[in-house]
């Protein structure tokens, strides 16, 4: 794969058309639009894709709808918090930030999430499934995870990467990069590839 | 790129119709709706709910969602003879596995984060459970399979979405042999969050129907075994069906409702079309996502009666399964390929009215059909179209 940008989350970037989105979100809107920042893609292009890659989604708006199901009972809940809790939210506001109709998946996985994302991509080009895509790793610390990280033993794949950020590229079909047997923390591979 | 024929050769599958391929079959022919209420946790929410049929006893919520994609698993690969020790190739294969959910994604134990809220925690066991529990991580490990694997977690489009990475792995030669497959259980959390958004129906869903009012939640597990041609015929494999193509697009518009122009789902059906070298006509029958929500149904409706001919032979089957989230497409992929097998389709249960807005009727009576391909569709939410299309063999 080629790299064509990248880009990491701007915590305090104020992004038009995502006031509502959550954090996890605004992370993974403002990391894809910093990857992309040098492409004007055609409107309601079909050939640039979406793999948003995560171990552990968003969870702190998982959490801040279970406050919500504890506080207000399960008819009083925040049907914005709900819609917020579903993994793929993160990935439709990029498509919908960047005006972009083609593929778009979310995966999870605990052991090496961006080097599975990588395998996907690589196998989308050379089966002529994308032109473009936009690879982005987001993930996000809360209380209740950092509280068990602390108090028990995990296998290290479920803490290598516990912070909070996100980090995006944009590949095209080349040869510049060959995926690793397996990326320790995905904010510093992408910061060094 | 490995362009040979990718093929099924196992398929597995849990719901409210039945424990078995075969229990499901028998439960379509005699029509059987086995909705009931919710009782596999509290919640200040009545609605009718479809739950899995099960003998075996499904009880732990945590662990729920796993069991069912256990049941629908190990029948795929058994009856793919996968594991069979007697075939020397068996243990040359690479096999990866590729499973869609939604629950299970989320720590959501209710009652763990009420004590962490509380400050009063003793055992950070459910977070142990949660990590220990990625469907797909899990079942590699299990299973001893060298991988691929990761959850697809693309909320309702997540079981079609993982038959299509699948189907990338195959041919890009990242491994032989791909499980694929969606599980979700019925819980609370979904419960709420889709009562709070309004389309959840208080009677039994009637996908298509004019006096559709909202969908019901159901729960279960599908799995297909996929494998290149070369490969199933090596084993001497049984061969279900074939797995012609795959396509889905991002409706880019809203993050909870679908496009109504439905330009994102027609480009999905194009694509897979064209990635198939087939034409509309080519198609015999639709296995249709049909949630029973006003805008799904509007949406497919409308795309189906644009590209397809009037005679196209469209069914839901969310009037018996419900709608199991991460697990429908997965669960209509095995549907679609054993109604390629028996050339037999069912109604589409809960439809009497024609929706004039939507100007088609789906199949009324389960009917004998003569049929080579079918297409399977699924909408997400979050604007995902996903089009799959099966071969009979």
């Amino acid at each position: 794969m080629n790299i064509l940008g990248k880009g990491f989350a701007d915590n305090q970037e104020k992004i038009k058309g995502i006031r509502r989105a959550d954090n996890f979100a605004k992370m993974a809107v403002s990391a894809s639009n910093k990857a992309c920042l040098n492409f004007k893609f055609s409107n309601e292009d079909t050939d640039i894709s979406i793999i948003l890659c995560t171990q552990f989604g968003p969870h702190v708006t998982t959490f801040k709808f279970l406050n919500n199901l504890l506080d207000y009972s399960d008819s009083g809940v925040s049907p914005t918090t709900f819609s917020h809790s579903v993994h793929n939210a993160a990935a439709s506001y990029i498509a919908s930030s960047l005006g972009i109709m083609g593929q778009s998946i979310t995966i999870t996985s605990f052991q090496d999430p961006l080097k599975q994302a990588l395998i996907l991509a690589d196998a989308w080009f050379a089966c002529s499934q994308a032109k473009k895509i936009i690879v982005c790793y987001v993930d996000e610390e809360s209380e209740p995870i950092s509280a068990a990280h602390k108090h028990c033993t995990f296998p290290s794949y479920s803490k290598d990467s516990l912070s909070t950020g996100a980090a995006a590229i944009l590949v095209e079909k080349g040869d510049d990069i060959e995926i690793p047997e397996k990326i320790f923390n995905p904010f510093t591979y992408i910061k060094e590839i | 790129m490995n362009n040979e024929k990718i093929f099924i050769t196992g398929t597995g599958i849990i719901s409210a119709l039945g424990n078995s391929i075969e229990e499901t079959f028998e439960a379509l022919l005699k029509n059987q709706i086995n909705v009931g209420k919710i009782d596999s946790f509290d919640c200040d929410i009545n609605k009718p709910v479809f739950k899995a049929m099960t003998t075996s006893n499904l009880t732990s919520s945590m662990m729920r969602t796993k069991e069912l994609a256990d049941i629908a698993f190990l029948q795929a690969i058994d009856q793919a003879k996968i594991n069979d020790s007697d075939n020397p190739i068996s243990e040359k294969l690479k096999i990866g596995i590729c499973c869609g959910t939604t629950v299970a994604s989320q720590l959501n134990d209710i009652e763990f984060y009420k004590k962490f809220r509380m400050g009063i925690v003793k055992s950070y066991d459910p977070v142990k459970h949660f990590i220990a529990g990625n469907l797909s991580e899990a079942l590699l490990l299990e299973h001893n399979y060298s991988g691929p694997g990761f959850n697809v977690v693309n909320a309702c489009s997540s079981g079609t979405d993982s038959i299509g990475v699948a189907m990338a792995w195959i041919k890009n030669r990242v491994c032989d042999i791909v499980i694929a497959g969606g599980a979700d259980e019925l819980n609370r959390v979904p419960m709420a969050g889709f009562n709070s958004l309004g389309i959840l129906s208080d009677s039994i869903c009637k996908p298509f129907d004019k006096n559709r009012d909202g969908l019901n939640l159901g729960e279960g597990a599908g799995f297909l075994v996929l494998e290149k041609e070369s490969t199933a015929k090596a084993r001497k494999a049984e061969i279900l069906a074939e797995c012609c193509s795959y396509s889905t697009t991002a409706d880019s518009y809203h993050l909870t409702a679908p496009r109504p122009d439905g330009k994102g789902l027609e480009y999905a059906i194009k694509k897979a079309l064209l990635n198939a070298n087939l034409n509309i006509e080519d198609i015999n029958f639709i296995n249709a996502h049909g949630t029973a929500t006003k805008n799904n149904d509007f949406v497919e409706g409308y795309v189906f009666k644009k590209m397809f001919p009037k005679n196209i032979k469209v069914f839901s089957t969310k009037g018996y399964t419900g709608h199991t989230l991460g697990a429908a497409g997965a669960i209509d992929a095995v549907l679609t390929v054993l109604s390629l097998k028996k050339q037999w389709i069912p109604m589409n249960a809960g439809f009497s009215r024609e929706d004039p807005e939507i100007g088609f009727s789906p199949v009324k009576k389960s009917t004998s059909l003569k049929a080579k391909y079918a297409l399977s569709t699924s909408l997400a939410f979050g604007g995902v179209n996903s089009a799959v299309i099966f071969r009979r063999i």
